[in-house]
């Protein structure tokens, strides 16, 4: 099964704010995002012929554009996870260190579940497809996500 | 007082506030889908990157003669393909759209802002500018380096203007010398690029051909050191073709330490004569122009009238304004003008024109902006305080579809919160963190300011954590608005183009 580009583009033309804004989350860059959904969109749009249909579009799309932010965000600190400074910096989340903390902490996978499913209001299986897991453990790591972020902002100390 | 942000949701928000206005970039996209033809590479590129870093370090400025030769034959034109280099991000492809608004048809260079590419990046005293360049519809071209130098050129300038230099002089005591060079070329022949100094020595300049649409060169460079005596400065550029013909010159010209200390005492006496001076009121009376012509947009508020014609004419009826009203714009100076959503803008552009107040007005935005607009505006002169005495309002606004009533709302939350932080007394407060600001807020402004980054509507909140200080304000709308200082110096924001904070 062979996607056409006309699928590809109406995904684009309808998600682009989301993935703009996702790209922004994952790579901690958000002036760079544009620049990352277009270049994962080149790259999906050149491996168009290696969509086998296996899941659905939109979530092969979407693995694409995170797997490109999260290379973005290791070319800017080849050596550091998304830490509170490089968060509280780059997300324009200056008004909330705290809340960039809290989300630094979380394992990546929940990050990438709840920015999936808050930012592009993915279903859980278009969040399986993008991730690359079950759609039960989409669940399972967004109540998880979900508890963990919760617990943490309880802690922070907003004034 | 305290606040806990405890909701997972408001958490998110915050993270990562939503994107709007996103440049389309699909047609960029799709053009990779069709495999693209093997790349023909030049043999001289590399060449010329390599050569360019030899006479970096080792052959500024040397004798015309020898391995100079040699290598300035090298690295003189650097040839760029237009279609192969990266697409400009929205932020430049404004800047070339923007340069069509407010310029009267006949002179609006026409640059088509989606065909901007980045050509290169230029390193000047340790600073990288990059170069932009778009086309446009004469047939000409628009460029800008790093958003500061820059210019357009219509076609039919292409064969009278072989090369066009900028420079800046710095000053050496009295004497001047130049410093900075940046230009065009639009000699398809130009080969070798050469700034002459007064001691008979010269320094090879590279340039960067871009291949058409744009068919012209670009340079920008420093002079190097050594070069800033009367003896050493720089005399000339000269732009020659590969057989050593001189395509074009531009000759930089020095005023002597009596022409600098004449200028400089011709401006004096001219500052203080005008400031002696009491200012002249000026009128801008309406122009004799056209009736707007069909079809007609019209629309109305506070007793004033709008009709906007298909032929870019605005007239203003204010036979009826309200007294309220009228008082915001009986004054010499105010603005009309139209607003509408253009691309490559986050929010609707507003085109104003100067008028003095009158029962009818007339405004002529063709060419400049074409109809049909989402909604016209009067603003008054009478100065801006924070709490602005029109709610943040124009003194006049028309909404001529009805998402123009969203654009004024989300406009008044962000001026009300650019003018709260621009206030002199903020530009104090905001230095302060902690518990400092909060006791100095609470001083100044009571419960006007709340506690924490979702205050209700009609108030602004804050939030402070280290030196990081942010102020928020929710339309009623639902928009967010927030400005975040790092030990008081402006650090993010998202008010533009809504309002401008300082």
């Amino acid at each position: 099964m062979h996607a056409a580009l006309a699928d590809v583009e109406a995904i684009y033309r309808r998600a682009l704010p989301s993935l703009c804004r996702v790209a922004a989350a994952v790579s901690g860059d958000r002036e760079a995002a544009p620049d990352i959904v277009q270049e994962a969109f080149v790259r999906a749009v050149r491996e168009l012929d290696t969509y086998r249909g296996e899941s659905a579009l939109e979530g092969w799309l979407w693995r694409i554009v995170v797997n490109t932010a999260r290379n973005h965000r290791r070319s800017l600190r080849p050596t550091a996870e998304l830490t509170e400074e490089t968060a509280a910096q780059t997300n324009g989340a200056g008004e909330g260190a705290g809340v960039a903390a809290a989300i630094a902490a979380l394992p990546e996978r929940q990050r990438l579940v709840l920015f999936l499913r808050y930012y592009a209001d993915l279903d859980y299986g278009s969040i399986a497809a993008a991730l690359d897991i079950s759609t039960g453990t989409v669940g399972a790591t967004l109540n998880a996500g979900r508890s963990a972020l919760q617990q943490l902002l309880t802690k922070q100390e907003v004034a | 007082m305290n606040r806990r942000i405890t909701s997972v949701a408001d958490a998110l928000e915050l993270y990562t506030p939503p994107f709007a206005g996103v440049d389309d970039r699909w047609a960029e996209i799709a053009r990779h889908a069709v495999p693209a033809p093997a790349p023909r590479r030049s043999w001289r590129r590399p060449l010329l990157a390599a050569a360019a870093v030899v006479v970096a370090t080792t052959l500024i400025a040397t004798p015309a003669f020898g391995i100079r030769g040699l290598i300035a034959d090298l690295i003189g034109r650097i040839d760029v393909t237009f279609s192969s280099q990266q697409a400009a991000p929205v932020e430049v492809k404004r800047d070339f759209y923007d340069l069509g608004l407010g310029a009267p048809g006949a002179f609006a260079p026409q640059a088509i802002a989606s065909e901007a590419r980045q050509v290169t990046t230029f390193s000047v005293h340790g600073t990288r500018h990059a170069l932009w360049v778009a086309p446009t519809r004469s047939g000409g071209y628009c460029w800008q380096i790093g958003g500061g130098v820059g210019g357009c050129r219509e076609g039919k300038q292409r064969t009278t203007v072989p090369l066009s230099v900028t420079y800046t002089n710095a000053q050496h005591g009295a004497m001047q010398a130049v410093a900075l060079i940046a230009g065009d070329i639009t000699a398809p022949t130009a080969h070798a690029l050469t700034i002459d100094y007064a001691d008979g020595t010269h320094t090879d300049v590279p340039f960067y051909y871009v291949s058409k649409p744009i068919d012209a060169g670009f340079f920008f460079a420093a002079i190097p050191a050594g070069h800033d005596t009367e003896a050493t400065r720089p005399r000339d550029v000269v732009l020659r073709d590969a057989a050593g013909h001189s395509l074009g010159r531009t000759t930089f010209h020095y005023q002597t330490a009596a022409q600098v200390a004449a200028h400089r005492a011709r401006i004096e006496h001219d500052l203080k004569r005008l400031r002696s001076q009491k200012r002249p009121t000026l009128n801008y009376p309406s122009p004799n122009l056209p009736a707007p012509t069909t079809p007609v947009q019209t629309g109305g508020a506070g007793g004033v009238t709008v009709t906007a014609g298909h032929n870019g004419v605005v007239v203003f009826d204010t036979t009826d304004v309200s007294p309220a009203v009228r008082k915001l714009i009986d004054h010499n100076a105010n603005g009309y003008g139209c607003f509408k959503r253009l691309p490559y803008h986050s929010a609707p552009v507003t085109v104003t024109s100067s008028r003095t107040f009158a029962k009818r007005v007339a405004i002529q935005l063709d060419g400049v902006m074409s109809p049909p607009y989402m909604g016209c505006v009067i603003e008054g002169t009478y100065g801006h305080r924070w709490p602005d005495r029109n709610g943040n309002h124009s003194a006049v606004e028309i909404a001529l579809v009805p998402a123009a009533k969203t654009f004024f709302t989300d406009r008044a939350a962000a001026r009300d919160l650019a003018l709260f932080v621009r206030s002199r007394t903020m530009h104090a407060v905001r230095k302060l963190t902690g518990a400092a600001l909060s006791d100095a807020l609470r001083r100044d402004y009571g419960d006007q300011i709340v506690a924490g980054a979702s205050p209700p509507v009609g108030r602004i909140g804050y939030t402070t954590v280290g030196a990081t200080t942010t102020f928020v304000e929710r339309s009623p709308t639902g928009r967010r608005f927030f400005i975040s200082f790092v030990n008081g110096r402006l650090h993010d924001q998202n008010l533009k183009p809504y309002a401008y904070p300082f």
